[in-house]
């Protein structure tokens, strides 16, 4: 549910608050726990039309991001999941995702250090935004706290 | 007389328009689209994921990571 949680938090704080905004989000679904499977996915918890979702079965992305020479994540465990992964618009992906901004796991936790690395990317297309100081352009932007799990790249 | 009669009938006819046209159905005639329903994919292969990914270059990109319960 904590998982859930997160990813509704992402909903009403990202998708609803920037409803005009150019991003993709995609969503790695994984059976984690004993109660998860496919069928159990809510086709009505994330509607927004910029959200793609993915049945991973296997874990597959779960366990590639884990590998350390995926992402360089440091320790995650066998299984990176309740998580979240922030690229750049310009990040490729030849081998590995190159541009990673920002990561950090649980979702729900993390939430403002998302917001701090997210919300200059989805504003800085507004040239008025742009020209003012930060304080006048973001006023509800959370000061960041930097917890364990929370991780900037940049 | 003819003139009389074909003038009834086109009245009758723009009568029938008006009232079709007023009709708060022909008013909804362009229906608002609706947007698609969501839709889950299988992941098969982590190279599926990748080909997403740089398809979507040019926009901020999150990922995330969850289960359903």
């Amino acid at each position: 549910m904590t998982c859930r949680l997160g990813a509704s938090v992402e909903q009403q704080q990202i998708l609803a608050q920037y409803p005009d905004a150019d991003l993709a989000v995609d969503v790695i679904w994984m059976p984690m726990l004993p109660s998860d499977a496919r069928d159990k996915w809510d086709s009505q918890f994330l509607t927004d039309p910029r959200v793609t979702q993915l049945w991973d079965a296997e874990r597959l992305v779960g366990r590639w991001v884990a590998q350390e020479e995926s992402l360089q994540l440091g320790d995650t465990g066998a299984v990176v999941w309740d998580a979240f992964l922030l690229f750049g618009p310009e990040a490729t992906w030849e081998s590995a995702p190159a541009g990673l901004l920002a990561w950090g796991t649980p979702i729900v936790g993390r939430v403002p250090q998302l917001m701090d690395a997210l919300e200059p990317l989805l504003t800085q297309e507004t040239p008025a935004t742009a020209m003012l100081p930060a304080a006048l352009a973001f006023p509800d932007r959370k000061e960041s706290v930097v917890g364990t799990y929370g991780h900037f790249v940049a | 007389m003819i003139v009389r009669r074909f003038m009834s009938v086109v009245a009758g006819l723009l009568l029938v328009f008006v009232v079709l046209v007023g009709h708060p159905a022909a008013q909804q005639a362009t229906p608002t689209p609706t947007p698609a329903a969501p839709t889950l994919s299988d992941l098969t292969d982590v190279e599926q994921l990748r080909a997403l990914f740089n398809q979507q270059h040019g926009t901020p990109r999150l990922l995330l990571l969850i289960s359903p319960t």
